[in-house]
């Protein structure tokens, strides 16, 4: 990690061309459509823009940008609004709109309940151990291994790693 | 750990081609909304502050008129304000709505010139505004009145001036620990030590049906474990006919553990049994692993369950 500490506000569009395809990735698993994984990937720079923050090295605006991106999702998928918007439409699988290809496994993670995605999220693509996880979710360790472990259970795909 | 097809996966997501730009100037634009939002709040404080006033002075002039009936005098100011605030007065108006009345009247005339007065000098109010910006709830901000130079009011978040990133992280999950206690499994569970690898997991079809079994590698030793409520029976009772070597190898808190060791053939077959007060815990090694590897493995397993 940079000791160097960073001011995204003192240069936003930097900031905003180094991670904006990171935060989207984030809010597409949640939301699963690229329309509303736009408009919270927007939501998590205003509040950057907004801020004033300052982080402590790349990992640090990761970690920051990844866990605000999840809240801010899960806020938008238990909001009123778009839960009419959900039952009117229909629309709960996944958005055929977008400009890539799905695959089975990323299919399956999206399938996943918000709280299996953030471990899974946060295990097996950001790399952190369960503990760190615990810290970042303010859960327990046992209820981080057991969301772990109910999610490994629910996901098709074969995926390996620690079950403490 | 990471794992590489997650990895791909979710690196696979793309946004459209010019969500880029697009998402940018939305952003742009949401950020001036929020200022102009913050703009027009300026004005709630006073008018809450105003129908909160009138409430509660209309109780009080109730409860007064109930007690005291034809004893409250008013000033001709007081009647003054009334009836510049378009309210007819006679002789069958009960007090409560003219004592009401009179002190809207005042407040609504200080409040005027509260208003008056931060145009002239801004620098001096201030106002108190719940700031619900970015999912987060519950957050209170205070916000200041700067006059600029062509005469807009901006208004600065000067919370914003004060946590980093770190407290953002505080004030965001709150909303999402309240279900953490209640999220604590009912039935039983098994967590494997840590670095272990789980081959299975699962409800054991031979026992009792509240049974848990299953099995893990840890250090190159397979190891079975089995968890069943206390009282039944667990459906593994090999230890149990009185033919295996007991010793009790430690008291860990409650959960007196006890080893278990079951000659079978040039084999030593070792067991822990321990209990944690509502489930009863067995984890067995049958490929070799000695009296040592086994206790330490027990040992973190009763650690963490």
């Amino acid at each position: 990690m940079s000791d160097s500490y960073i001011r995204p506000d003192e240069d936003f569009e930097a900031f905003y061309l180094k991670y904006y395809k990171f935060v989207y990735r984030v809010c597409f698993i949640y939301m699963k459509n690229s329309f509303d994984s736009e408009d919270c990937t927007e939501d998590v720079f205003v509040k950057v823009l907004g801020g004033k923050y300052t982080f402590n090295g790349e990992e640090h605006e990761k970690k920051w940008l990844s866990v605000t991106a999840m809240n801010l999702c899960k806020d938008k998928l238990k909001s009123k609004w778009h839960k009419s918007v959900v039952s009117l439409d229909g629309c709960e699988e996944i958005s055929a709109d977008c400009s890539f290809g799905i695959d089975e496994t990323l299919r399956e993670v999206m399938k996943l309940p918000p709280k299996y995605k953030d471990v899974i999220y946060l295990y097996y693509y950001m790399g952190y151990k369960t503990e760190e996880i615990a810290k970042i979710l303010r859960k327990p360790s046992s209820t981080v291994r057991n969301h772990m472990r109910e999610a490994r259970e629910m996901l098709k795909i074969k995926i390996g790693g620690e079950q403490k | 750990m990471t794992d590489e097809r997650i990895v791909g996966a979710i690196d696979g997501i793309e946004p459209e081609k010019d969500a880029e730009k697009r998402m940018y100037e939305n952003i742009l634009k949401k950020a001036e909304l929020n200022g102009t939002k913050f703009k027009a709040l300026r004005y709630i404080k006073p008018a809450v502050s105003t129908a909160a006033c009138v409430c509660l002075v209309a109780a009080a002039a109730f409860l007064l008129r109930m007690e005291i009936k034809n004893t409250v005098s008013f000033t001709e100011e007081a009647h003054n304000n009334a009836e510049n605030a378009g309210m007819e007065i006679n002789a069958s108006v009960n007090d409560a709505a003219v004592l009401t009345t009179a002190l809207t009247g005042f407040i609504q005339n200080e409040n005027e010139a509260q208003i008056e007065a931060c145009e002239q000098a801004p620098e001096d109010c201030s106002l108190s505004l719940e700031a619900n910006a970015g999912g987060e709830e519950g957050k209170f901000a205070e916000f200041a009145d700067n006059l600029e130079t062509e005469g807009e009011y901006v208004l600065e978040d000067t919370l914003i001036t004060q946590p980093t990133a770190e407290k953002d992280f505080d004030m965001a999950f709150e909303e999402y620990t309240e279900d953490t206690v209640a999220e604590s499994p009912s039935e039983p569970s098994f967590n494997a030590p840590e670095n272990a690898q789980v081959l299975t997991y699962g409800v054991s079809n031979d026992a009792s049906e509240n049974a848990l079994t299953g099995e893990f590698v840890y250090e190159g030793r397979h190891y079975s474990f089995a968890v069943w409520n206390l009282g039944e029976d667990s459906g593994a009772s090999a230890q149990n006919d009185g033919t295996a070597a007991r010793e009790e190898i430690r008291n860990y808190s409650d959960a007196s553990a006890v080893l278990y060791a079951q000659q079978n053939g040039d084999k030593v077959i070792y067991e822990v049994r321990w209990e944690n007060g509502k489930y009863a815990f067995s984890l067995k090694n049958s490929d070799g692993a000695d009296k040592k590897e086994i206790i330490g493995v027990a040992a973190e397993a009763i650690e963490i369950n």
